[in-house]
């Protein structure tokens, strides 16, 4: 009989209920991951955030579970539903990699994901296409970053956020030192991205769900009239979509540029072809698994077991290795 | 005809204003200006110098990938950048500029990665226990349900309380009673956006005093024991601590080069307890305060900053 294995899922909900940003589907997805994870014979490991302890002392560093030292796991997939201090609260993730756990997606990559800058650079850097994008913090040489990446109406992003919290399109001059001063005050940052509007895109993007090396699922979601913003949360309508070859390639071959192994990729039809809006390191699957009937969550576990199988061979090698040196 | 060839030109890349603009008049650390002594200390050793205001800078993303622009022009680069970075809000954010001019080619002192595994205390331990260099005992919580057990295992009271982030000695108490612990923990939770508290064991046997270590490159370049001023346990010149000369052990050296190492930083100033199972490295600071070291130690210690920098340039240039 096949032993059974232990997969972790390191919940951060707790978290972003307590700052208010608990998007109301994180729930339902943690659920659908535990369900699939039981389905596949398997057993599913919660850890709740607020209840993990980083302990060092000495040469030694652990986690603590409900103050025992932790039952590790097979492989972890954690759900970092946080959008502050992601560069501290992804420590722990990489606190479980240090105990030799597999993780799906793993801490580097997370905190790249949740870097707008570091996401453009890390695209760029690898041709991948990207919207013409400005990134101040002055309001000096304004008019002329407008001019650079296209003229009005503009999009404006705060560095961090998600939801399509932190955006907003400005249509002309007037408007522009308001909606800047908006920005800056909620988000306590000065930075700011300035961002072509793609108009041909018709206020709609295509949500690419990426697994390994395959796409999974995908839908375009249209803004919800008198809004630019397609996110579900904020009322914007999906449908099931066919994607171009194009697209499929640069979806996986932007989720490989972040080293992630699961990602939702967010894609403009330009008229120069596929822009990446975002790359997300934590991608919520419940209103894609909905629109397009794909079990995602199943997808993702299945993932994670092969990822942990993967693991243990090579271990066992190792230590095998080991011992015949010995 | 000879050509007369052109002086290494170093770039400081530097982030003051950005501190002025988040951390506003609640903290000012008065000191000399540090981006005026390294550009003097550049000039006086016939390079070339150039600073870059980090305001000034846009980061630019388009078809032909990622440039800066400075003042709104494409910005003229450098042969080494020296970052000088003294905030610590939005690290991970604030240093991709740093990146940015990676991504240019040019050699940087330190590197992006590097300072924010620096800023971030987490990532400090982790990666410091993971190199098998001591650390004091330390827990991070973000709770308090199993606050007692907490305090056993880090040794009891007194106790050391930090916020994940901060320096200076901002955010940093040492409490020595649980009402003490409990209050100051409930301020702390509210100040911050964060819950993530490091509760860590008060190295009593050090008398208040801790030992700054700099360390350039895989030498210790430089170093000084700093005392609290009566009263207080911090031992940050900026709180009023008292500055003297020390003699390293062996021990201490070789943990210093090893933990500046295992951070992949250039520059570093490491601090170090004499706890009474040997030395116990406390934290690794990626932008190490230069003017009170230099006093103590009579050692040139932007001249050795810039003499390294200097070297990474050309080596950058012979391997292009």
């Amino acid at each position: 009989m096949k032993k059974k294995l232990q997969i972790g899922i390191l919940d951060y909900s707790d978290l972003s209920r307590m700052s208010g940003g608990l998007s109301p589907t994180t729930i339902k997805e943690m659920q659908a991951l535990r369900e699939e994870i039981k389905k596949a014979g398997h057993v599913p490991v919660v850890y709740k955030v607020p209840k993990c302890q980083m302990y060092f002392h000495g040469r030694k560093a652990e986690i603590l579970y409900n103050n025992k030292k932790i039952k590790g796991c097979d492989v972890l997939i954690p759900r970092v539903a946080v959008t502050t201090r992601i560069d501290l609260e992804v420590s722990l993730v990489k606190q479980f990699q240090m105990m030799d756990i597999p993780v799906v997606n793993d801490y580097l990559s997370i905190s790249r994901a949740k870097n707008k800058l570091r996401t453009l650079q890390i695209l760029c850097n690898k041709n991948l296409p990207v919207p013409r994008t400005i990134v101040v913090r002055k309001f000096e040489f304004i008019d002329e970053a407008i001019k650079q990446v296209g003229g009005y109406p503009v999009v404006l992003k705060a560095p961090f956020g998600s939801y399509g919290a932190g955006v907003v399109i400005v249509e002309s001059r007037r408007s522009l030192y308001s909606a800047l001063d908006v920005i800056w005050l909620s988000m306590q940052t000065n930075i700011i991205l300035i961002q072509e509007y793609v108009a041909e895109a018709y206020g709609s993007d295509y949500r690419i769900f990426v697994v390994g090396d395959k796409v999974v699922a995908a839908m375009k979601r249209t803004a919800k009239t008198g809004d630019f913003r397609s996110n579900l949360h904020l009322g914007g309508e999906a449908s099931k979509v066919d994607l171009t070859d194009e697209e499929k390639r640069i979806a996986i071959k932007s989720t490989q540029a972040m080293g992630l192994q699961m990602a939702g990729v967010d894609i403009l039809r330009s008229n120069h072809g596929p822009v990446i809006m975002e790359v997300n390191g934590n991608p919520g699957f419940f209103g894609l698994a909905n629109v397009t009937g794909v079990n995602v969550a199943k997808h993702v576990v299945d993932f994670a077991i092969e990822y942990a199988l993967k693991a243990r061979i090579k271990n066992e090698a190792k230590k095998l290795a080991a011992k015949k040196r010995r | 005809m000879i050509k007369k060839r052109k002086p290494i030109k170093i770039g400081i890349l530097d982030f003051g204003s950005i501190q002025q603009a988040v951390e506003g008049e609640g903290f000012s650390v008065k000191c000399l200006n540090p981006t005026k002594v390294f550009t003097d200390a550049i000039k006086a050793r016939g390079y070339a110098s150039v600073v870059y205001k980090v305001d000034k800078c846009q980061m630019f993303f388009g078809k032909k990938g990622a440039s800066i622009l400075y003042n709104n022009k494409p910005i003229k680069g450098c042969d080494v950048l020296i970052p000088r970075l003294d905030f610590s809000v939005n690290i991970d954010l604030e240093v991709s500029i740093i990146k940015q001019f990676q991504l240019m080619g040019i050699p940087v002192v330190n590197k992006y990665l590097p300072i924010s595994k620096a800023k971030n205390k987490l990532r400090t331990l982790q990666i410091l226990t993971r190199y098998k260099i001591p650390v004091p005992k330390t827990m991070i919580v973000r709770k308090i349900d199993y606050l007692d057990d907490v305090i056993k295992k880090i040794g009891g009271y007194p106790v050391v309380i930090k916020a994940p982030f901060g320096s200076y000695g901002k955010e940093v108490a040492m409490l020595e009673s649980r009402r003490s612990l409990t209050s100051a923990l409930d301020i702390m939770w509210k100040q911050n956006r964060t819950s993530i508290i490091l509760i860590q064991e008060y190295v009593y046997e050090a008398g208040d005093s801790d030992i700054r270590v700099f360390v350039i490159g895989d030498k210790v370049v430089a170093s000084m024991k700093r005392t609290a001023r009566v009263g207080d346990f911090r031992s940050n010149l900026q709180l009023g601590g008292v500055a003297s000369r020390v003699k390293l052990t062996k021990e201490e050296e070789k943990m210093a080069v090893k933990a500046t190492k295992a951070l992949g930083l250039d520059v570093c100033g490491v601090d170090i307890l004499r706890s009474k199972s040997g030395p116990v490295v406390m934290e690794t600071n990626a932008n190490p305060g230069i003017s009170g070291i230099m006093k103590v130690s009579d050692v040139d210690v932007v001249g050795e900053v810039i003499k390294f920098a200097a070297g990474m340039a050309k080596t950058a240039k012979i391997i292009k």
